[in-house]
């Protein structure tokens, strides 16, 4: 046994100690964590200066000990709280890669992408096509494929990274957020990375990503005698929607919730109907269902009929008139439905427009009817424009809360 | 090479001494063949590393490409 | 290898596993992918039928060769010439198998973990722990492997129970008459994998239970498949089937994607800590069963003092059998899913119905 040992040490010891290469070549490279930079959030733009050239905008949280400022030659602003903590950095270079590694060399820790949880994609860059600049991304050397995917609208990543950071609010802390709370109005969603590219493998699918927009909101309270100072808030705002693998336009808050719902990822979310007496309503939604039905005539499609299913409980009511009898509730079910039906068809216009299909049609035929699908895929794009398209809507309210009629109503008195 | 050529020897002068005083000398001419065998396998390989891999030569045998 | 020492038809059958556990992870969701897209978790319920046909055939064969393996079978059906011409194909192809895997067990490591350092540590390192429970022989690798066992298996099990939250069932239908013949062309590369059972046949002699093999192999069997359409569920139902044909290492990727409540998230070690595990039963395995065939064909009574030699051989032939993880996809695809399919469950039918036609069995 003794000698056995004796005999491994030998050859381990022969081949470590004669080989021409560093031992430390063997091992992973390793770092401490406080030698780490841990960014938070990407942002992928294309180069305003050089189009041929990528820009990497890198968000990430200082230490207490670190000066401010940030690094790439934007000017820095106020920042205030927990937000002073934020550092940006941005560099170029013809890939992403190159443009990261780059950034390692002015950052002043080793640059660590493993606690990336949001890609910004900026709107010139989605414009020239998505796929170039998330394949770095996608490939997940140190970045993980549930990430999460936001278009900044209508302006460059860096922007919207600088100009948050520069607003006093956490950037990271606001996705995370809209990440978790979306569903709370459904006027626009969150996109994983990992199912993107697989969308993305997807021939006849139209794809929508969530779009962040930079709102600026006057400040109406007094910080260190400036009165009125512009205040730069991050607005989830609808959706980006991707044809083919590039940017054609935005859709607003009412045309996205319509793409949530025919998706069914509408979670929740308002509807403001008016009463039989003209006053304004709020209906929260808590059920919405819509099931696709496929007319045929042999192996040609004829149409395609929603079948909306909306449940929704009375919220708020400006009226002070009870409008909890049969016909009042009956009026207010037509409301809803036809305020479902309204949005519905409005992106139904919108898509088959533009022939892209958001309403997921392509996929729900797919998975219904395979064979059918098998045999007018590839005419797709010329069906779909033209399909015709019906909308049943069964609309329901079905509670209130804690009191039922209104407060000092009519004929309480 | 010379890590290899020592690493070899190491494992054939401990091997062989123990059947060598079994005297089983059948054994020893199976390891001695295997030995040399891996010798010139070694010698054929570390001479150039990187040449054409045993995939890639039986890719362009059989005319395959990827 | 040297003792008479005999393990159960249990324990065969844990190693038998263990040791398709490796390729599993790796190759089979990514072949059903990319054969059978959405419909691939269903082609491991095709590939149980000549599964069970390769565990009856044995069955057959070892009901007339009472205490004889494999090898003792082939001389014994084909005659010595033959049988020791057929003996060495096997030697090759296993030779083949067991570099590519070595190859394959570094390049995993390279992927998921450090992309920038050298392998040659790694392979270095698993072929001393080869020796060490090689020179201890069958009982040792077998004993070993029931360990790993139910390590592998809980840890896949609580893999499987924190992913259930990113399984949609929307990439994992439709099935329609459309899929038969590509789940059928995903289900030939998984019997390929699966036919390594042949394998663990060379060394028949030496499990003692081998009456209970067709009953207790149709409960490993069953397991095997249920784990493997679980595995594919999970992969494919995780991040879709496009994305699972393109990766190398699709498992790792569905199971990097695990995050509940925010908290438990970056569980991916438990995958590496398997990937080695079974890598070393399946390269342990595979060295056994060429030595012990070798030991046969030149009639000797113990082959351990190749041990060493060899694993110097396969260091380097795993070098030298491909530089890029491109060419052993395209090899697995082009070349290994034949040749595991011919040696492994095509070989063995055809010395059974030889061995009927002789009347010898």
């Amino acid at each position: 046994m003794k000698r056995q040992k004796l005999f491994l040490y030998i050859i381990l010891s022969t081949i470590l100690c004669l080989s021409g290469c560093k031992v430390s070549s063997y091992f992973p490279s390793k770092a401490e964590i406080e030698n780490l930079e841990f960014i938070r959030i990407l942002g992928i733009d294309k180069s305003p200066q050089n189009p041929e050239e990528i820009r990497v905008t890198m968000l990430y949280m200082a230490r207490e000990s670190q000066p401010g400022g940030k690094a790439g030659g934007n000017s820095d602003g106020d920042q205030k709280g927990e937000a002073s903590k934020i550092r940006t950095v941005v560099w170029e270079g013809r890939t992403v890669s190159e443009a990261i590694k780059g950034a390692q060399m002015i950052s002043e820790r080793q640059i660590f992408l493993g606690h990336v949880f949001a890609v910004i994609i900026g709107d010139e860059a989605a414009r020239e096509g998505i796929t170039k600049y998330i394949d770095f991304i996608s490939r997940g050397m140190e970045l993980r494929l549930n990430n999460n995917v936001y278009i900044a609208k209508g302006s460059t990543a860096e922007d919207l990274i600088v100009k948050s950071s520069q607003s006093g609010k956490s950037l990271p802390d606001t996705i995370e957020h809209f990440q978790k709370n979306y569903g709370s109005t459904s006027t626009s969603g969150s996109l994983k990375l990992i199912e993107l590219m697989g969308k993305l493998d997807g021939e006849n699918n139209g794809i929508f990503i969530p779009a962040l927009n930079i709102v600026a909101q006057e400040s109406d309270s007094t910080q260190g005698g400036e009165k009125g100072r512009e205040n730069i808030a991050i607005e989830l705002d609808g959706y980006g929607i991707i044809k083919g693998h590039m940017l054609i336009g935005y859709v607003d808050k009412q045309l996205s919730s319509a793409i949530n719902i025919l998706n069914n990822k509408y979670i929740s979310g308002d509807i403001v109907v008016s009463d039989p007496y003209g006053y304004a309503v709020t209906l929260e939604v808590i059920e919405m269902h819509t099931k696709k039905e496929y007319k045929f005539k042999g192996d040609d499609i004829e149409s395609v009929m929603l079948n909306i299913i909306v449940n929704s409980n009375v919220g708020e009511q400006h009226s002070n008139k009870n409008i909890y009898d049969k016909a009042s509730l009956e009026y207010l079910f037509e409301q809803q439905a036809d305020a479902v039906k309204d949005s519905v068809y409005s992106i139904v216009e919108y898509a088959q427009k533009h022939n892209v299909d958001v309403l997921g049609f392509g996929k729900s035929l797919f998975q219904k009817h395979p064979v059918k699908w098998e045999r007018i895929k590839d005419d797709w794009d010329s069906i779909f424009p033209n399909l015709k398209v019906d909308i049943d809507v069964k609309s329901r309210i079905l509670r209130t809360y804690d009191i039922t009629q209104p407060n000092s109503m009519e004929d309480m008195k | 090479m010379v890590k290899f050529i020592l690493t070899v020897s190491i494992i054939y002068v401990n091997d062989i001494a123990r059947l060598i005083r079994d005297r089983r000398i059948k054994d020893i001419w199976i390891l001695t063949l295997f030995t040399i065998f891996t010798i010139i396998f070694g010698i054929f390989y570390l001479s150039d590393p990187y040449r054409e891999s045993f995939i890639g030569k039986l890719f362009s045998l059989i005319k395959e490409e990827y | 290898m040297e003792t008479r020492d005999k393990i159960t038809v249990g324990q065969t059958l844990k190693l038998f596993l263990c040791l398709c556990f490796s390729p599993a992870i790796r190759a089979i969701p990514a072949f059903e992918a990319q054969f059978a897209k959405q419909a691939g978790w269903v082609a491991p319920m095709v590939a149980f039928l000549p599964l069970f046909i390769l565990i009856f055939t044995f069955d057959k064969l070892f009901t007339a060769y009472q205490n004889q393996s494999y090898t003792d079978i082939i001389y014994d059906i084909l005659g010595k010439f033959f049988g020791n011409i057929l003996l060495f194909i096997y030697v090759v192809g296993l030779s083949i198998l067991l570099a590519l895997y070595t190859r394959y067990y570094t390049a995993k490591l390279s992927i998921a973990l450090t992309a920038t350092s050298r392998m040659e540590l790694n392979i270095i390192v698993l072929m001393i722990i080869v020796y060490l429970v090689l020179r201890y022989g069958l009982v040792i690798m077998a004993r070993m492997s029931e360990v790993i066992f139910v390590i592998i298996n809980i840890s896949f099990c609580i893999i499987f129970i924190l992913s259930m939250n990113n399984i949609k069932i929307d990439n994992l239908i439709p099935i329609s008459y459309l899929d038969i013949i590509p789940i059928m062309r995903a289900s030939y590369p998984i019997t390929g994998l699966w036919s390594y059972f042949t394998f663990l046949c060379f060394f028949a002699d030496r499990i003692e239970d081998r009456q209970n093999l067709k009953k207790v192999g149709t409960k490993y069997v069953t397991y095997l498949v249920i784990s493997t359409i679980l595995l594919s569920i999970m992969v494919i139902g995780s991040i879709g089937y496009s994305v699972t044909s393109r990766s190398p290492i699709p498992f790792f990727v569905a199971v990097k994607n695990i995050s509940l409540f925010g908290a438990i998230e970056r569980i991916e070690a438990i995958v590496v800590t398997q990937w080695i595990a079974t890598d070393f039963i399946l390269i342990a395995v595979f060295l056994y069963v060429i030595l012990d065939i070798i030991k046969r064909i030149f009639c000797v009574d113990d082959i351990r003092y190749l041990i060493k030699i060899s694993l110097v051989f396969f260091y380097l032939f795993s070098f030298y059998i491909a530089y890029t993880i491109f060419e052993l996809r395209q090899f697995s695809i082009e070349v290994a899913t034949h040749l595991n399919f011919i040696l492994c469950f095509v070989i063995p039918i055809v010395i059974y119905l030889v061995g009927k036609i002789r009347k010898k069995v």
